[in-house]
């Protein structure tokens, strides 16, 4: 773990330890259901206040060349019986804001693999994940806030390296095309 | 993610959602987190393992939310997230339990439900808003349900009678209020109406949902448990003298009294926690896991700093139970004091815990 990340990470771990206090909740609005509270969000005194933490403010180029300003960061969104964590990387430039986009787009197709993912992120983030109360009864809280605390850092290492990758590739390229006209 | 599955070793069942004693402790009533109820026999002990089923209720068709064995009757009462709430009464010839519709009439799940002190009425809560408090009709063989609705606003997560008042009902709800109800029905109750039924004789406030309420066994004091991580003791008896205790845990859910001076509450930090109330004033005294003796650090401090540094998980594994503690109740007692008690919890266990240890490990802890 890079230490400058260690205090954002230590935030979000204990937001969502706190959080992930959930119980199994039968919807008050529609009969025999049991929804999710924070999808449904029907009955506003079952909501607890979203919390956002922000880890920078930066600044990027859009395609046409004007700044952009971007925030990584996390929501976690409470209610009594499910909680749904939203993510925003870090995208410094165009490229890694593609890269980031396909690469969501192939974890989301394969949601069931995740459990927890969520098939589509929340407007303005990247990816959503949706814990109720159901995936804390079958699994270990502590395994559960750490599967997200390695995605958020795994992510952001595997968009890096696939800009490194898409560079080299690029120069080779150009290499290769160039090359010819030598 | 598959490994992340909780593990199955050494639990009675998978998930437990919560659990009921019979009179005399010799069975007990666990709802396996689905529509079944399992009675056990427990060949009078407290391990877990050694208890044998021997009848599985399976009448409800949602998950099972609430259980109480009325001690004197020997009835089970259950309640589900499918509407209904049935009267489980033996069979001593037939050798079974034997279910009895309760005509509830409400159209959402019901959450929870406690018999009366003396039995002849009990109450169900649900996600209707409202309690509906039942009497047996003896001309037509059922149970029928008188609803209180007002001003209930949200799903009622608890109820409970006091301990000798059969008229008064206390719950807790979602709307993060604390109410306390008469409860009078003619049928069941003798003396002088005081209150009209359905009459909200004191609301008390939380910031969060209010997940249980208590009695204290001379039924002077009521707890509540709130979701802010909260027990909010009010003396009734004293001109409603409020104690709020914060704890620096994670939120309770469940909760008992062990005297008329000492509260165990048992929630997301998976072990229960002992309250007691010296001088008039409730505090939090520690938690029923009584940590071993630490040894000394071998390799010096600046190794055990590293090695804490190094800890990702969040959970220590010192606790007896390894998910939320949904049920605590009295398993034995002497007078009006509680020597053990159990608790029951999503990990699947039903664990007991001997008072006279917390009164040894934990400083000002006296039942």
């Amino acid at each position: 773990m890079a230490t400058n990340q260690i205090p954002y990470i230590d935030c979000i771990k204990t937001t969502l330890e706190a959080a992930l206090c959930l119980e199994n909740f039968p919807s008050q609005i529609v009969e025999r259901h049991n929804k999710p509270e924070v999808e449904a969000g029907t009955s506003k005194e079952l909501l607890l206040n979203p919390v956002v933490i922000t880890r920078e403010k930066y600044n990027r180029k859009n395609l046409d060349g004007q700044d952009e300003v971007g925030f990584e960061r996390v929501m976690v969104e409470g209610s009594i019986n499910s909680i749904r964590v939203s993510i925003s990387f870090r995208k410094s430039d165009e490229a890694e804001k593609i890269l980031s986009k396909r690469y969501m787009r192939f974890l989301t197709q394969r949601a069931e693999d995740f459990y927890i993912l969520r098939r589509k992120p929340v407007e303005g983030y990247d990816i959503s994940f949706l814990i109720t109360n159901f995936h804390a009864e079958q699994m270990f809280k502590d395994k559960l806030i750490k599967f997200i605390l390695d995605f958020i850092q795994d992510i952001d290492k595997d968009v890096k390296d696939m800009k490194i990758q898409q560079n080299v590739r690029a120069r080779l390229v150009a290499k290769k095309f160039l090359g010819s006209f030598l | 993610m598959s490994n992340f599955k909780a593990s199955t070793t050494s639990v009675l069942v998978p998930t437990i959602s919560c659990h009921a004693w019979n009179a005399d402790r010799s069975r007990v009533a666990v709802c396996p987190n689905d529509s079944n109820i399992y009675i056990y026999k427990t060949n009078n002990s407290e391990d877990f393992q050694k208890w044998e089923v021997e009848h599985q209720l399976t009448e409800h068709d949602h998950l099972v939310t609430a259980i109480d064995w009325a001690p004197k009757t020997n009835r089970i009462l259950s309640c589900s997230q499918d509407r209904n709430a049935y009267v489980w009464t033996y069979d001593n010839n037939d050798k079974k339990w034997v279910p009895e519709l309760v005509l509830l009439r409400i159209n959402r799940a019901a959450t929870c439900c406690k018999w009366s002190p003396k039995e002849n009425k009990f109450a169900v809560g649900s996600g209707a808003k409202l309690i509906g408090v039942c009497v047996y009709e003896d001309e037509n063989k059922w149970w029928v349900s008188k609803m209180i609705k007002k001003p209930i606003k949200s799903t009622v997560l608890s109820v409970k009678w006091h301990p000798t008042d059969n008229s008064l009902l206390l719950c807790g709800s979602s709307d993060f209020k604390c109410r306390l109800f008469s409860a009078f029905i003619k049928k069941a109750d003798e003396g002088k109406e005081v209150n009209k039924f359905g009459t909200c004789i004191a609301e008390y406030n939380a910031k969060g949902w209010v997940h249980d309420v208590e009695f204290s066994p001379s039924g002077n004091v009521v707890a509540y448990i709130g979701h802010d991580s909260t027990v909010t003791f009010v003396d009734r008896a004293n001109g409603d003298k409020t104690t709020v205790v914060t704890i620096p845990e994670l939120p309770l859910r469940t909760g008992i009294f062990l005297s008329e001076n000492a509260f165990v509450a048992g929630g997301y930090d998976y072990t229960p926690l002992a309250f007691s109330n010296n001088g008039g004033e409730w505090k939090l005294n520690g938690k029923c896991d009584l940590a071993p003796q630490e040894k000394a650090a071998t390799g010096g401090n600046v190794r055990s700093m590293f090695m804490k540094f190094q800890q990702v998980s969040t959970v220590t594994a010192t606790t007896r139970h390894h998910n939320v503690i949904n049920s605590i109740l009295p398993y034995k007692s002497s007078g009006n004091n509680v020597t053990v008690f159990s608790t029951s919890a999503l990990d699947g266990k039903v664990l007991t815990w001997q008072v006279s240890d917390l009164e040894k490990g934990l400083e000002g802890f006296k039942v």
